[in-house]
């Protein structure tokens, strides 16, 4: 007998009934991943700086997209790890206010500098970026779902930033990304007078 | 409708029942479904075992068929025996930190660093048994370890199969996005590192 589609369907719908999952005895896995996910998505400076990497990355194309995406957790770890430690860093809230200034003009502009020194740039902001969360990531949770949720998060916001930086390859969207690195580099501007202020 | 066709929907209906699944109490060995099924439940919720298992996969995977189908029997057999070696009364706590191990994974990954045949086969086994020592030691302190070995093990020729074949796909893309992975597990692994030094 043929199976009927209607019926498959109903059998799937069953088996993929959720239920309830109850925790695992490991303690703090679940909030620890939750708390990591949701520092770098809690602060609008963040926002920005790091969708603006995701959008400059789609407007350079192959391959400043794929690098400067991998460059930016790798450094940004290295900027948290620095924070968990302990190690002083001077006016990070100052180089992170910068890095929305300066990653939205260089998308506003379309710059096309060459790529090491894309990355570099990218890189000293992932630095300040990273200090400020390593120094305020809190105790009591799962130190490596806290750290995978941080990066997946992270990896997240530049991933929305190539995906809106997609409409580069039709004239009106190019205009609308440099429209966007405007309002990015303004907002960095206002972080930046509360930096000082 | 027939009674043939009534009994035919009915058994299918059942079956989708009796598969759905119900409150899933997962320990940290005991899933109340038996050893086998309690392997697999503290490979799958422990991410210190299943992130760098699925990377190692992964590299393998981005090196080429030849890595990937060797990886898929490496390893689950490092695993298995490191498991058994594992959970062995009075062997030395020898544990493989885990930032070091997603460093590790992670940036081979990210870098797609150009291993030959036998070193990737090494590396990846390497990585296979490690963990299931620190697995095997794992299980041990709640009784058994030999059943909960083999139901990991088999969960992990599962995920090998499925991330070797993934990383193998020759859009170029993937590859981007594997390597993009790799650096979030080596990202990920610095932080740990940062954790356990805070």
């Amino acid at each position: 007998m043929k199976p009927n589609p209607l019926w498959l369907l109903l059998a799937t719908v069953f088996a993929l009934l959720p239920a309830t999952a109850h925790a695992h005895a490991q303690v703090g896995e679940a909030s620890g991943f939750a708390t990591g996910f949701l520092h770098p998505l809690s602060g609008f400076d963040h926002i920005i700086a790091m969708v603006a990497v995701g959008l400059w990355g789609a407007q350079l194309g192959s391959p400043a997209i794929w690098m400067l995406p991998v460059t930016f957790p790798l450094v940004m770890a290295f900027g948290g790890f620095l924070g968990l430690i302990g190690v002083p860093l001077p006016g990070i809230e100052i180089g992170i206010a910068l890095s929305g200034v300066l990653l939205g003009a260089a998308v506003m502009t379309e710059s096309r500098p060459p790529l090491y020194v894309a990355a570099a740039l990218v890189a000293i902001f992932a630095i300040c970026h990273g200090h400020a969360h390593g120094q305020e990531l809190p105790a009591g949770t799962s130190g490596l779902t806290c750290s995978i949720g941080f990066v997946v998060a992270t990896g997240f916001l530049h991933a929305c930033g190539i995906g809106i930086g997609t409409i580069h390859r039709w004239s009106y969207g190019r205009l609308a990304l440099r429209a966007l690195g405007g309002l990015i580099s303004a907002g960095g501007v206002f972080f930046l007078a509360q930096a000082f202020a | 409708m027939t009674n043939v066709k009534l009994v035919s929907r009915a058994k299918l209906v059942a079956m989708s029942l009796m598969f759905a699944p119900g409150a899933a109490e997962a320990h940290l060995v005991e899933t109340g479904l038996g050893p086998v099924y309690d392997g697999v439940a503290h490979f799958a919720l422990s991410p210190e075992y299943c992130v760098p298992i699925v990377g190692a996969a992964l590299y393998a995977g981005l090196r080429g068929k030849i890595q990937a189908r060797s990886a898929i029997v490496l390893l689950p057999l490092c695993w298995l025996v490191g498991s058994l070696l594992g959970g062995l009364p009075s062997v030395p706590g020898l544990i493989a930190p885990p930032w070091l191990v997603l460093m590790l994974v992670g940036g081979f990954i990210a870098a797609d660093v150009p291993l030959s045949v036998g070193a990737s086969g090494f590396f990846v086994g390497a990585i296979g048994l490690a963990l299931g020592f620190s697995s095997g030691m794992a299980t041990a302190q709640y009784g058994q370890y030999i059943r909960p070995a083999l139901g990991s093990t088999a969960a992990i020729f599962v995920v090998t199969a499925l991330a070797a074949a993934a990383a193998n796909a020759t859009f170029g893309w993937i590859r981007i996005a594997v390597r993009v992975v790799g650096s979030w597990i080596a990202a990920s692994g610095l932080l740990l590192l940062g954790w356990v030094l805070h």
